[in-house]
């Protein structure tokens, strides 16, 4: 290790004083404002538009928090000292985690219409897994566990800041390794639970490893564009170094790459083998004016970034890299979209209208809301962790 | 640099050396006479590969009714085979460019025999489809030339033909990240000795190789290009060998998770031979400061993770067979689980998913006999994986009247065993006339002649 | 190129030789710090920082791989289509003449070998290290555990002793004067 520090690791320097700019707190709350009252509006007049929306905002939200908590969690485990200087983006990313819990479990108790399988039971095999109390069941057991545990390696890494104690790390290893055995166990099921089901006669073996390829990237894109906004407004102003950005912008790559990888061996298969009752869940997305949605998706999740992206300047360059992940960003709404609503609200056409658009933006401004909230409880940086000084000088 | 730093996690290279004891480290024991162990190792090695020689001859010659195959059961033995050989050919990959993208700097030390292993396991595995065209001599027809048949083109829908441009793609690219890295340690050998058939050997590999800091600055861009092609090569190569199932309308083989449960597999089980065959090496040829228990650490963490994911593959699968309220799919799975084979299925739930649970206790972890033995059953499991997969799918198909069992020919036993003669034997000559250590590599994460490591 | 600049006869060059990474790392950020012409270093193993030292300008090579892997990419799709749609249609499985998503996994194979392969023959004809070649080495074990600065004395200001002096306060071990490129 370096003798000297770049810059000394004193509590002192980073007093959690940073707040927002009225303005952009103001454009936040609007946009919260906007999307309660599209979904209230919208629960009234047209339902089925304003729960789908709202199961697709909260797996979305959802998503951005569990691969945040992934994302800590991989680090802690592979011992990886690079991103320590910035963790306290991906933690205030978990603060959405039981917003979202809540978004699910009222689209599963409000919005029992989404679920063909709540009118029209299904039998056998089938019959046991989707029944309602089996997958409310497993959504609450789900949500609790993972939201116990995301809860308790964050206040760990926080509770590290004031009792400095590097025992922390140690535990917080073992509850992150823990974190990926049960997210593993679970996480595919509750995607068939919320998301799958909703063509209760389609399955795909491949379906939880898509979720998470694409669950994992949104969230690296929100932590790019959060991390570069936290940098530009002050709290990680000496902090965030290209070499992090360089860092995330190649995860960003890799994992839009997955993404692609994962999206293409499953629709190759289903392509190839012809079974009419696995290709009409891709018929139903390439037909009635959904077509140019389906294409778009990959080439804003994939084909534009990872030309974009092949540069290794574009990497280290907060504004490139901030607009790529705001490609990708809403290339995560629109495969949410695509998943969701042509089997939830029709696939003879394409819906979209104030209620989806209402709540697109909505979705954003409550996360920028709570994310504030929770990254101004604690240090910007994880002042005691006995890995910062290395990852605040971190190179290449 | 993305491992903790050294301060608190120790030197990767144990013994403070220098660059110079390095090269005779990894030298002298290529310079010494081969220990007696090694002659008994390849006495054995080479008998177990003359078997499958003579075998082999006789398939050809014979055909490959030889095989216990039947009209349900067309793929058994010799596909199992070439599926297990690539799977363990994947870990090299990972150690020699995924992790080197990774920037994990213990595998520095185990880069250069895993590579050679993925050479000499796609070898092994290439055998096996070769003898499966039953007229082997005809095997350039896979390859798409101007020719007067017509000319008749080959059928880039098939999954095979993906798996032949696979599998040769992955051969050649292997072999040259291999060379590459080989090229400045050749030129070490080549300075070092004074003259003999060795020197002659290493001034021709070496290229003229002079260690200009010009020459090493583009080839650590050759490096890192070579390890961001071979990274997304490894994926697709056990990606498209799952295709060669998932694409077709069997259940059990028509899974959409088959690509990335494949690509984990390979990687569990080419870790798992990694481990057995770096266990040994570092025993015998007296390499603990190069191999230390950091290193086996490390990959049996892998082993936890990679075999963390075909566990969830396996419980995946089951329960959308289930989900499906597919009969056909309900009951693939269930005959797995208690059909005449699932003894197989048993063995490698138990050996794949129960036995890496050990190496969550430290204590196992740094106990070299544990870890020994535990990669000696994730071998078998991973083994017994495949025949699972492709026997159980196909002995009990859509209709009863078909159905049927399936049991090894001692023909196709001991091509299993020459192939495994065939690998050791390599690997030990490898052993002998190659750095198995990748000296250059080494020499950069020393600690030796630093202010600062990171 | 250092080669060629190496080849005019009767040029002067000033070899240091350090026996520690950090030796040659401080020596060459030093004689690139005075403006000296480093011609080149020898080292037994890529040493990091060294580029930046010797402020080399970034490899082209990954251009190579780029071009070649797109040209191999867009070669294959092409003869693919060609072969199953347009020279010899052939009905297999009932899949369309064009079966895009078929072409892809060797499509994407192609790729990576056209890469690959024309990257390491850029690198290795571009670098001049081509079979059998006779090695010429700056200073016995450079290839062991000896570093190597070669400096060019570019003109008559080029001081002799000033350059051993600076040298001397990294712990060089050996220093001497070469002329023309047969000692290289």
């Amino acid at each position: 290790m370096t003798p000297q520090h770049r810059v000394a690791p004193v509590s002192n320097r980073w007093s959690p004083s940073f707040k927002p700019s009225a303005r952009a707190y103001a454009v936040f709350k609007w946009l919260a404002i906007v999307g309660a009252v599209t979904f209230a509006l919208g629960l009234l007049f047209t339902p089925q538009r304003a729960l789908s929306s709202l199961l697709l905002v909260s797996v979305g939200l959802l998503g951005m928090g569990l691969g945040a908590a992934l994302f800590i969690a991989f680090q802690y485990v592979c011992g990886a000292h690079w991103a320590v200087a910035i963790r306290r983006v991906p933690e205030a990313m978990c603060g959405i985690l039981p917003w979202a819990a809540l978004g699910i479990l009222f689209t599963l108790l409000v919005g029992k219409s989404l679920y063909p399988w709540t009118t029209d039971h299904a039998v056998g095999m089938k019959g046991i897994i989707l029944s309602y109390p089996a997958v409310l069941t497993r959504t609450v057991v789900f949500l609790a566990i993972w939201l116990l545990l995301v809860r308790a390696i964050v206040r760990r890494s926080r509770l590290q800041d004031t009792a400095g104690d590097p025992s922390l790390s140690v535990s917080n290893t073992r509850l992150s390794a823990l974190f990926l055995v049960v997210f593993g166990l679970t996480f595919w099921m509750a995607s068939f639970d919320w998301v799958m089901s909703l063509e209760p006669e389609w399955y795909s073996t491949m379906y939880g490893v898509y979720h998470f390829a694409g669950l994992f990237l949104g969230a690296l894109a929100a932590m790019i564009i959060l991390a570069v906004w936290l940098q530009r407004v002050g709290p990680l102003r000496d902090v965030l170094t290209p070499e992090h950005l360089h860092d995330m912008g190649k995860m960003l790559f890799a994992f839009s790459t997955f993404w692609m990888y994962i999206w293409f061996s499953e629709y190759m298969l289903i392509w190839y083998a012809d079974f009419p009752e696995e290709t009409g869940h891709f018929v139903r997305r390439q037909t009635g004016g959904w077509g140019p949605l389906f294409v778009a998706n990959m080439v804003v999740t994939w084909l534009l970034p990872f030309f974009i992206l092949l540069p290794k300047q574009v990497k280290r360059n907060p504004n490139m890299l901030v607009k790529v992940a705001a490609m990708i960003l809403f290339g995560r709404w629109l495969d949410l979209y695509l998943l969701i609503y042509p089997a939830s609200v029709g696939h003879e056409s394409v819906t979209f209208g104030a209620v989806e658009l209402g709540m697109a933006v909505g979705a954003p401004g409550v996360f920028a809301l709570v994310f504030i909230r929770s990254f101004r409880s604690s240090a910007p940086v994880p002042v005691a962790d006995p890995l910062l000084t290395a990852s605040l000088n971190h190179h290449q | 640099m993305a491992s903790a730093p050294a301060a608190i996690s120790g030197p990767l290279i144990l013994g403070d050396k220098s660059p110079g004891q390095v090269t005779d480290d990894v030298c002298s024991a290529l310079e010494r006479g081969p220990a007696r162990s090694w002659w008994i190792a390849i006495a054995i090695s080479s008998s177990m590969l003359l078997l499958g020689l003579i075998t082999v001859a006789y398939q050809v010659l014979t055909g490959i009714g030889t095989w216990g195959l039947n009209n349900t059961v067309g793929w058994a033995f010799d596909i199992t085979n070439f599926v297990f050989w690539i799977g363990i050919g994947h870990a090299g990959t990972l150690i020699s460019a995924v992790l080197f993208l990774f920037r994990q700097k213990w595998r520095t030390s185990v880069n250069r025999a895993a590579e050679a292993m993925t050479i000499f396991a796609v070898i092994c595995a290439g055998i096996f489809p070769l003898i499966h065209m039953g007229r082997p001599w005809l095997a350039h027809w896979m390859a798409p030339y101007p020719n007067t048949r017509g000319p008749l083109w080959i059928n880039f829908r098939s999954p095979l033909v993906w798996d032949f441009f696979a599998i040769s793609t992955y051969f050649t690219i292997s072999l040259m990240f291999w060379y590459v890295g080989l090229i400045p340690d050749m030129a070490t050998m080549r300075d070092r000795l004074t003259g003999g058939w060795r020197k002659k050997a290493a001034n021709f590999l070496s290229l003229g190789w002079n260690g200009s800091f010009r020459t090493w600055f583009h080839y650590e861009t050759v490096y890192l290009l070579l390890a961001g092609l071979a990274t997304p090569l490894v994926v697709s190569v056990h990606t498209i060998v799952s295709w060669d199932f998932a694409t077709s309308v069997i259940p059990g083989w028509h899974t959409t998770i088959l690509p990335p449960y494949f690509v984990a597999g390979a990687i569990f089980s080419g870790m798992s031979m990694v481990l057995t065959l770096m266990l040994i090496a570092r025993k015998t040829m007296g390499l603990e400061d190069y191999l230390t228990k950091r290193h086996v650490g490390a990959m049996c963490k892998l082993l936890i993770a990679t075999g963390g994911m075909v566990a969830i593959a396996y419980a995946t699968e089951f329960v959308a067979a289930m989900y499906s309220n597919n009969d056909y799919e309900q009951f693939a799975f269930i005959n797995r689980a208690k059909g005449p084979l699932c003894w197989s299925y048993w063995i490698m739930v138990s050996c794949n998913v129960l036995t890496p649970q050990i190496l969550w206790f430290k204590w196992a972890r740094s106990n070299m006999v544990v870890v020994f033995v535990v990669s000696i059953l994730i071998n078998i499991g991973m083994w017994f994986e495949r025949f699972v997969i492709i026997v159980t799918s196909l002995h009990r198909d859509y209709l009863p009247s078909n159905w049927t069992g399936y049991a090894p020919t001692s023909i196709e036993i001991a091509t299993l065993v020459g192939s495994f003669g065939l690998f050791l034997t390599l690997f030990l000559l490898f052993c002998r006339f190659v750095p198995v250590i990748a000296i250059a590599e080494v020499k950069g994460v020393l600690s030796h002649g630093r202010k600062s490591h990171e | 190129m250092a080669e060629s600049r190496m080849s005019n006869a009767n040029q002067r060059f000033l070899l240091g030789v350090f026996e520690r990474e950090e030796d040659i790392l401080a020596a060459t950020n030093e004689a690139r710090r005075r403006g000296l012409d480093i011609a080149d270093v020898y080292t037994p193993y890529a040493v990091h920082g060294l580029d930046a030292a010797m402020g080399l300008r970034p490899s082209r090579l990954p251009w190579v791989c780029f071009a070649l892997g797109l040209a191999g990419a867009s070669f294959k799709v092409w003869f693919e289509f060609w072969t199953s749609a347009a020279d010899w249609p052939i009905n297999v499985g009932g899949k369309p003449w064009n079966s895009l998503p078929a072409f892809v996994p060797v499509t994407f194979e192609v790729m990576v070998l056209f890469a690959a392969l024309s990257t390491v023959a850029a690198f290795l004809v571009g670098r001049g290290l081509l079979p059998g070649r006779r090695a010429k080495l700056a200073y016995p074990g450079v290839t062991d555990n000896q570093f190597a600065l070669v400096i060019e004395e570019t003109n008559a200001t080029f001081d002799f002793d000033e350059v051993s002096a600076m040298l001397e306060t990294f712990g060089v071990t050996h220093i001497e004067e070469r002329v023309d490129q047969e000692s290289l």
